[in-house]
């Protein structure tokens, strides 16, 4: 048995053993919800209930973005994952923005660390509305597989700049679609799933509507930025849906906008005021100041790995406090109604049916409060629940661990 | 169905209990302002001790420092907003169209209870809804006030990089965004027939009758064949999605159907399938729109919209959307996500304005 096959068979286990796990709960939840449909429809529809339910219990505080829509990616995605990525042998040099000229003299406003007067709004509102005209040909929706989400081109032959998490893995068939309607057949490169970069490229000959890429090594606090995107997925009625910010923070891992960014951005470029990409959308969090792109250099910085197609990094791990326990809101607190076997309070003792009253003498008042009460533990807490289980009161202390989302 | 109640104005309550009212008012304000003082503490221990390389917020698109640039606009303006609570609670910003008083609003905000307005010099008023306009979401409101200025109208369609200014009655707008999108229309959340239909048929043949939904309590089957949507014809079931498109919840439509040799018709119900069963949990993606704020419980299905990318509150919501020159581009009608709220453009508020300014007219002659 060579490597291959063995990766194959593990993988195939593992998706057959998770798949069991996901129906057990789920079917009874369909149930629950009175579906009567055929039983074909009732496994898709778990599945997908499934997914969306497991998402929900991920939430945490940076939350990607991206993918429109989080289907079960069918056999033959899975498939075309698996077959790997050897055929692909690109080895270019990237494009520069010097190939655009040098770049014009922007108004003084961009300049300034501050507009001071309606003509300094005036100013930038010109500017920006003569931007979006000139770089949103350039901005594409990328459907890779049941996932779809937005990407930049940023060379005449082809070449486009996303994230990770839209593309998931090198080789694979990627169908991009311009804003005006015009559809072109490339493929997947290079993944770095560490930064959420990744580059694909039209296989379909050119020329294309490209816009060059910048750089971050002058950038500023405060530099005015511009998102282009498909929030929500492709929409045949609206064009590309610009926003306008300014750079919070310039980390290396990721330049903070607030340039609002939701599901289906993902991938979709940042432009700096001279219109050349500064940083490609990738995760958002709770507050609408809270918008993360990849940074442009980044890309530059591992050019020849990503397009080679190689597929390297890891999402980075976030230890999230957990305790292996689902519930539903009670008059009493919350009603447990799942109980992980692998998990703490399992471990504990917890048992299915258990309705948790408070933790660490605060009163819990529903599912939600549960929950959230757990997160925001640290890994390595102790926790004191009170419960009644079968009409005794009992108190029962659980050790908190901790999961990767 | 309409939730609206008309109420007359709160100024017949005792001069001792408005003072009451007036007194929990401060005392909520002296604890909004204390919290809001903390967390902004709160939030400036954060990023010192975390990294020096942030933006203050006050240079953020909306932060204080762009927002005090245009005190010369909400100056100009904020006669021409008032604040509409509902049983003291604020819901909905309104636009003033009229020196009398008239405002216009979002209809679905207007909830039952007491309506009063506040007006930019701090005073309460009474407010009375006079008429709605369902389809687009729009309530005419007579505040009763003198000395309000009707809110100038822009001309000229808004254009995308656009600034797009809330303002309030406060000396500073409430928040300044982009025009995100060229105006277009909103479709409405999908209804649907409840059939499946056969894609592999050349014509629209049903596959499956879907339980629970109008077309199984109008008694199609499957095998039926749509020929026509309201005498407009069906091709295929491409054609028969992209027509029903054009139908909301609660609407009813008659299908043409043809069942072997007999040709039909059928009156079915347009209905909203319920995914989420209890409702309890959001989809991530539906999660993640509402992530940063809340969204307007109606924000979809509008004629006409231009989508800016503003982040206002739910209650924001019903005043103007100025340009630079401080005129009325469109009317805040619904924040409708985490990067969208749209505005009905200038000329459709005018042309609703006038349609309920006259039909409050009739019915006032009708009462007589």
């Amino acid at each position: 048995m060579n490597i291959v096959t063995i990766r194959q068979t593990a993988r195939r286990m593992w998706q057959l053993h998770s798949r069991a796990r996901l129906d057990d709960w789920i079917v009874p939840m369909a149930r629950l919800a009175q579906l009567s449909w055929r039983r074909g429809l009732i496994t898709r529809a778990s599945l997908v209930a499934g997914l969306l339910a497991l998402g929900t219990i991920r939430s945490l505080a940076t939350e990607i973005i991206g993918a429109a829509q989080q289907r079960q990616e069918s056999q033959l995605a899975q498939a075309d994952r698996e077959r790997s990525v050897t055929g692909v042998n690109t080895t270019e040099d990237p494009p520069s923005a010097l190939a655009a000229g040098a770049p014009r003299r922007l108004p003084p406003v961009f300049v300034q660390e501050q507009p001071k007067t309606i003509g300094d709004l005036r100013s930038i509102e010109h500017h920006v509305s003569g931007l979006v005209t000139s770089v949103s040909k350039a901005v594409v929706t990328l459907q890779v597989g049941a996932s779809t989400g937005s990407g930049v081109v940023i060379s005449p032959d082809g070449l486009v700049l996303t994230v990770a998490h839209v593309c998931r893995s090198p080789g694979r068939e990627v169908t991009f679609i311009f804003p005006d309607g015009r559809k072109a057949k490339g493929k997947t490169l290079g993944i770095n799933h560490g930064m959420d970069s990744a580059l694909a490229r039209i296989t379909e000959t050119g020329p294309w509507p490209f816009t060059p890429p910048g750089s971050l090594d002058q950038a500023n606090l405060g530099q005015w930025v511009l998102a282009l995107g498909h929030p929500g997925g492709f929409d045949a009625q609206r064009p590309v849906v610009a926003r306008l910010g300014r750079i919070i923070r310039l980390g290396t891992d990721a330049v903070q906008t607030d340039c609002t960014l939701m599901a289906g951005d993902s991938g979709g470029p940042l432009f700096d005021m001279h219109g050349r990409v500064v940083g490609i959308h990738s995760r958002i969090s709770d507050s609408t100041a809270e918008n993360f792109h990849v940074p442009i250099t980044t890309y530059f910085a591992t050019w020849e790995r990503l397009a080679k197609a190689e597929n390297w990094g890891e999402q980075p791990v976030l230890a999230v406090a957990w305790l292996g326990t689902r519930g539903v809101d009670h008059e009493d607190g919350c009603l447990l109604n799942h109980v992980n076997e692998t998990g703490p309070a399992f471990k504990a003792g917890i048992k299915v049916g258990d309705i948790i009253r408070k933790i660490n003498g605060q009163e819990i008042r529903s599912a939600g409060e549960y929950s959230a009460y757990v997160r925001k533990q640290k890994p390595g807490d102790e926790v004191n629940l009170e419960l009644t289980r079968e009409g005794k009161q009992l108190s029962v202390k659980v050790k908190v661990e901790s999961r990767r989302r | 169905m309409n939730t609206i109640a008309k109420h007359t104005s709160p100024n017949s309550h005792g001069a001792a209990a408005s003072r009451a009212r007036r007194c929990h008012f401060n005392l909520l304000k002296a604890f909004l302002i204390a919290g809001a003082l903390l967390s902004v503490a709160e939030t400036r221990c954060l990023a010192a001790a975390s990294e020096p390389g942030w933006l203050s917020k006050e240079k953020f698109k909306s932060g204080a420092d762009t927002l005090k640039i245009l005190a010369g606009i909400s100056e100009r303006t904020q006669r021409s907003v008032v604040k509409l609570d509902v049983n003291g609670n604020t819901v909905a910003l309104g636009t003033i169209i009229d020196s009398r008083g008239y405002a216009l609003t979002k209809a679905s905000e207007m909830r039952k209870g007491t309506l009063t307005a506040w007006l930019a010099d701090g005073k309460e008023v009474g407010a009375v809804v006079i008429a709605i306009d369902d389809e687009s979401d729009v309530a005419l409101v007579k505040v009763n006030a003198s000395g309000l200025r009707p809110i100038e109208w822009a001309r000229g369609a808004a254009f995308v990089g656009q600034w797009a200014i809330t303002p309030g009655t406060e000396d500073t707008p409430q928040a300044i965004g982009i025009v995100s999108v060229p105006t277009r229309r909103i479709l409405h959340e999908r209804a649907l027939i409840g059939v499946q239909m056969d894609f592999r048929s050349p014509v629209a043949t049903i596959a499956q009758v879907l339980p629970g939904l109008g077309a199984e309590k109008a008694g199609l089957k499957s095998g039926d064949v749509i020929v026509s949507v309201n005498h407009a014809v069906i091709t295929d079931s491409a054609s028969l999605t992209e027509t029903l498109r054009n139908y909301r919840e609660g609407q009813n439509v008659l299908l043409g159907v043809r069942r072997e040799k007999l040709d039909l018709e059928f009156q079915v119900e347009m209905k909203v399938p319920n995914t989420d069963g209890n409702g309890s949990s959001p989809g991530r993606e539906e999660r993640m729109n509402r992530l940063g704020s809340e969204v307007s419980r109606r924000s979809e299905g509008f004629s006409l919209a231009i989508q800016h990318d503003t982040v206002l509150q739910a209650w924001q919501c019903g005043g103007p959307l100025l340009n630079l020159d401080g005129k009325a581009i469109g009317l805040n009608i619904a924040r409708a996500g985490r990067v969208a709220t749209y505005a009905l453009p200038a000329g459709l508020a005018q042309n609703i304005a006038s349609s309920l300014k006259a039909r409050a007219v009739k019915e006032s002659r009708g009462d007589n």
